[in-house]
């Protein structure tokens, strides 16, 4: 039966299609033991109250006298009866000595209601308020962008874009910076169309003087490249189209509208490589291009395996695709073609020579390899999924022998480190690991799968973007501060958000938009390589948390310790001077009475903090609060005293 | 549709024309096929998104959105960007502005911010987006409309431009109807510099007798509306022509250049002296001691017998090239994607005096005709042209990423500058070395090599 995590959040009131999110199955998480008291079921009825008392492991637990007694495991915390003890000495009477559940009065309950929402609010999770309709940054580009991206990377096209100087700049001089480290896309030329092509002109003859200006330059430079003039937005939404000037004065060169507005990156990409193919009979049909030569290397037609790989712009493609090549090479098959990656135009015949064709991305290369007519295979994610990948590839090729031996042979050396981890101690955090993951389709449910299904770790939310292109990001950044996943894998947009909300989480880079240099080979999250690849990035984020966790103390700038337990000191507070007196202070505020709403409060808020860092916190948290409230010069801990100590504590 | 008239638009062609005559007679391009520019939105994000209290509001097509949210996230701020996107159908419905405004009122609704500002890219600005149909305010929110479709502002500087001059305006007319006074006392700089440049700039300036009111772009809202206050406008950038329109008109007296280099701060007191109205016998005394002070560090710091080439963006590249001259570099190029004007005006002549080729408005092919024909010992220039300087040797970087990013006015601007280019010219055996390794590979860039080569 899946148990619903002690810290997860009701999300029962907020509307899931606004959100736009798939919600994965939560991951069963094994009851830890001892959490829950069996007499809890007898003594109350109320399922609330069994879980507020079943789940807080460690928390406190009021007694008669009001006084709280912190740090007490359930067990523990069952209030000694000394004078019963005395009377049933032979224990007797089981029901005496289990715990007994408080009753809680109605006054009561609707108080503890009323906090929780307070803290609720805290953590932006305000009920009954209807969804803001506020569309907040952008993850996925357009159809321009799409077929751009995937036409320049072969290295013998050239396009021309015919839309003004931002549709160049950004994608071929600014993003390809950080998604593909490279300086820029250097088969691409664009119109550059102003305001006087826009309202009086027509782009035409500036699309005209670009596209002989890159012919002259190929000539120049001895190169045969293939032309395509692509369409942008602009140039769309103006009714620029140039098939007629075209076919008049460069019969050679190809028009491609590249629908920016109707399709979306991906979409685009996918439509874009069933073009290229279908363009390319097209043009052999028709005269106008040679077929391909012969491929310059050896290879068995019925062993012969093509990618449909990735283009510019696609997240960690370079190590994926490397791995995905090692992978189709272990199953026994003949690499033969990588298209568009790596691919020329003049090639591209190969597409049909091959036995079976691999699709890297569930979001785009399915149409082509449709009409290709040959079996495919999807790129995979994990461990199971990759061996039954690599046994498939062995069947459809004839190969199973390679195939089962490659397995056994991965087994033994790429993925022997997470057969070490499992068996050994960091494999001990998963269970309690929450993670959030915002990504494309094949990452969303790859790494699902693989950190989910196979590893146990505990999703939250789980955004596949291909299904749900219209995220309502506002809600997204409420529910991640409200969820506080311990990892968070997503994209740049996600990465703000965290900070906004001073999550404790960690991020990991995961989709697109995001600055990061991913051109080593050597970091792939498909594959087997993958599988350990990833797991070894969760681990070292789980121990980054934990680093951050352990108590330290600061020093200011003078190199002088700042306070005890790295606490900052309240301004008014006495300094401790001598250690005894320090610890004489310690022990002090643990007998600060508490309001019985600070209390609940403060439970309220610790179980927003990741499990791994919850210990920590509530430490922090406790002092922090009875320091304020001795600042204050006040006999108790207030609900102000605690809210007034949660940004030392939580940011 | 932007606002100006049909005979700007065609004085604009015939002066593109006649730039382009000129052109094919040197036996160049007329023909520009990589204009040297970030999409000039960016420049307007970069001011809004830094402005604590404000919530931008970004109006194009998807496209336009996920890459100026990329880049605005990496060189702006970390701040979420409100970003309708529209589909055809919308563009070309009646109620595009109406969508608009409501989005507009459900962050005004859910946020509560001091301003808004929306912005419009080219397909709003083209299919008949009326932002003038949107209310000025609503509640306490003050929206603020700025139009920077690519086609008609042409540099990503010149969109700050826009940003800075939309948001002075709406302050002037709030205080012309509240009857507040505008042009009081001190000076306003306008410009991105460094965060200590403008502290600089105020030790300075107390010595006329004057104080900084303000510095913008600036993080705070409250500073742009004490921008107005001041008696004069210092852009310390050339491309503010809107924003000092705007000040003209609310009475501040415009201040071009800056006091970069001995002979620049020279010029830059004595000017401010003059529009002061003081005295110039005193104000010489005390343009004489700080253009001392900065001639006392460039003799320090020294670039002698070396050759640089600068491109950039945004006109502060002149600023930049003056200071290297003066510390002894020979500089023979210098090209900006802005416009030439009032603001570049002292500073182009001074170059041209000293045999430095200015182009304005360039091309990125301009650049790499430079490179190649007069390879500098260092290349300061956008990102796509270090590439072409670094696959030749030669030790280059980004002017924004290096440059924009350390102090340059006054005596305190020539150290780190000077100092940090001293450092890049040292490293010039490991460009080389790194050009020697990747020679025999011959790597076409971000050209991955064709399967068959791997096996």
């Amino acid at each position: 039966m899946p148990n619903k995590d002690s810290f997860s959040v009701d999300f029962d009131s907020m509307d899931e299609d606004a959100l736009g999110i798939t919600q994965a199955v939560t991951t069963k998480t094994p009851v830890a033991n001892g959490v829950k008291p069996k007499a809890v079921t007898k003594v109350s009825g109320d399922p609330m109250e069994q879980e507020d008392i079943g789940e807080a492991e460690i928390g406190f637990t009021p007694d008669k006298t009001g006084v709280s007694n912190f740090w007490t495991t359930k067990k523990s915390a069952t209030p000694a009866q000394p004078e019963k003890l005395d009377k049933n000495l032979g224990y007797e009477d089981a029901e005496e000595h289990n715990f007994t559940r408080r009753k809680v009065s109605k006054g009561e309950e609707s108080q503890r209601e009323h906090i929780r929402a307070s803290a609720s609010r805290i953590f932006g999770e305000e009920e009954g308020k209807k969804t803001p309709n506020i569309p907040l940054d952008t993850p996925v580009s357009n159809g321009y962008w799409g077929a751009m991206f995937t036409f320049t990377c072969m290295s013998d096209v050239e396009v021309v874009v015919d839309a003004p100087v931002g549709c160049y700049s950004l994608p071929a001089t600014a993003t390809i910076n950080y998604t593909d480290a490279l300086p820029e896309i250097g088969n691409l030329a664009s119109s550059n169309i102003t305001e006087v092509e826009v309202t009086l002109d027509g782009t035409t003859r500036r699309v005209m003087d670009a596209v002989r200006r890159v012919k002259e330059r190929e000539e120049r430079a001895r190169q045969k490249k293939h032309l395509i003039v692509v369409s942008s937005q602009e140039s769309e939404l103006i009714g620029s189209d140039h098939v007629m000037s075209l076919q008049r004065k460069h019969p050679d060169v190809i028009y491609f509208s590249s629908r920016a507005f109707e399709l979306d990156e991906w979409k685009a990409r996918d439509v874009s490589l069933l073009w290229l193919y279908q363009e390319r009979k097209r043009r052999i049909a028709a005269g106008l291009v040679e077929k391909s030569p012969p491929a310059d290397f050896a290879s068995t037609p019925t062993h012969r395996v093509n990618i449909i790989s990735s283009t510019y712009s696609c997240f960690n493609s370079y190590a994926d695709l490397h791995e995905l090549e090692r992978l189709v090479r272990g199953a026994g098959g003949d690499l033969y073609y990588s298209f568009p990656f790596g691919a020329k135009f003049a090639d591209m015949d190969r597409l049909d020579e091959s036995a079976v064709n691999v699709v890297m991305y569930r979001e785009f290369g399915d149409s082509l390899a449709k009409e290709l007519g040959k079996p495919y295979l999807f790129a995979p994610f994990g461990m199971q999924e990759t061996t039954e990948f690599v046994l498939q590839l062995g069947k459809l090729l004839g190969t199973e022998e390679q195939a089962k031996a490659f397995v056994a042979k991965e087994k033994r050396e790429t993925l022997l480190p997470i057969w070490d981890i499992w068996l050994g101690a960091p494999q001990d955090f998963y269970n309690t690991t929450k993670l959030a993951i915002i990504a494309n389709e094949s990452y969303a449910l790859g790494l699902k799968r693989f950190l989910g299904d196979e590893l146990g770790m505990e999703i939250g939310t789980v955004i596949n973007r291909q299904k749900s292109n219209d995220t309502n990001n506002y809600m997204l950044r409420n529910r991640l501060q409200a969820e506080r996943p311990t990892v968070v894998m997503g994209s740049m947009n996600e990465r703000i958000y965290m900070a906004e909300a001073g999550l404790t989480a960690r991020f990991i880079p995961a989709a697109l938009p995001v600055p990061f240099v991913n051109r080593s080979v050597g970091t792939p999250y498909m594959g087997y390589m993958g599988a350990v690849y990833v797991i070894q990035l969760v681990t070292n984020a789980i121990f980054d948390v934990l680093f951050d966790i352990l108590p330290r103390e600061r020093r200011d700038a003078t190199g002088l310790p700042a306070g005890p337990g790295g606490m900052r000191p309240t301004a008014n507070a006495a300094p401790p001077a001598q250690s005894e007196k320090h610890s004489a202070k310690l022990d002090e505020l643990s007998e600060l009475k508490w309001r019985d709403e600070a209390k609940t409060i403060f439970d309220q808020l610790l179980e927003k903090v990741p499990w791994v860092a919850r210990i920590s916190a509530s430490d922090k948290l406790r002092q922090a609060a009875v320091s304020e409230a001795r600042a204050a010069n006040l006999e108790e801990v207030t609900v102000e005293m605690v809210m007034k100590a949660l940004p030392q504590v939580m940011r | 549709m932007s606002d100006k008239p049909l005979d700007e638009l065609k004085a604009g062609r015939s002066i593109n024309l006649a730039a382009k005559g000129e052109a094919a007679q040197n036996g160049k391009s007329d023909c520009s096929m990589h204009s040297a520019t970030m999409c000039p939105a960016f420049g307007a994000l970069r001011v809004t998104m830094r402005i604590e209290g404000l919530v931008p509001v970004l109006v194009g097509a998807v496209g336009c959105l996920y890459g100026l949210d990329f880049v605005s996230h990496f060189y702006a701020a970390n701040k979420p960007i409100v970003s309708p996107s529209l589909t055809p159908r919308e563009l070309v419905q009646s109620d595009l502005t109406d969508k608009v405004l409501d989005i507009v009122k459900e962050v005004v609704e859910h946020e509560n911010p001091r301003m808004i500002a929306v912005m419009s890219l080219c397909t709003p600005e083209t299919s008949g987006l009326h932002l003038e149909l949107i209310p000025r305010r609503i509640g306490q929110t003050e929206i603020i409309p700025m139009r920077v479709p690519a086609y008609s502002v042409p540099t990503h500087a010149e969109a700050k431009d826009v940003a800075i001059s939309q948001i002075l305006k709406r302050i002037g007319e709030n205080n012309a109807a509240a009857g507040v006074a505008s042009a009081q006392d001190g000076l306003v700089s306008i410009g991105e510099v460094f965060p200590t440049d403008p502290v600089q700039l105020q030790i300075a300036i107390s010595r006329l007798g004057i104080k900084m009111q303000a510095a913008l772009p600036s993080k705070e809202i409250s500073t742009y509306y004490d921008a107005p206050k001041a008696k004069i406008g210092a852009l310390l950038h050339p491309f503010y022509d809107r924003t000092a329109r705007e000040l003209r008109e609310q009475g501040l007296k415009i201040l071009h250049s800056a006091p970069v280099g001995a002979e620049g701060t020279f010029s830059w007191f004595m000017n401010l002296g003059r529009l002061l109205e003081l005295p110039a016998h005193e104000v010489r005394d005390i343009a004489n001691d700080e253009a001392n002070k900065v001639a006392d560090e460039l003799e320090k710091s020294r670039l002698d017998g070396t050759r640089i080439m600068i491109a950039g963006y945004e006109g502060g590249e002149l600023l930049f090239a003056r200071l290297m001259i003066e510390a002894g570099a020979t500089v023979t190029f210098v090209s900006t994607s802005v416009r030439a004007g009032a603001g570049t005006k002292e500073d182009a002549e001074w170059l041209a005096e000293r045999g430095v080729k200015v182009i304005f408005r360039k091309r990125h092919e301009d650049d790499i005709e430079e490179l190649l024909n007069n390879p500098p010992d260092l290349c300061i220039g956008s990102s796509n042209l270090e590439a072409h300087a670094k696959r030749r040797g030669i030790p280059s970087v980004y002017f924004t990423n290096i440059v924009s990013a350390r102090p340059l006015l006054l005596s305190s601007g020539v150290r780190p500058l000077v100092e940090q280019m001293k450092l890049i010219l040292s490293q010039t055996n490991r460009y080389t070395a790194m050009r020697d390794f990747f020679a025999d590979a011959a790597i076409e860039v971000g050209v991955r090599e064709p399967i068959s080569l791997k096996q």
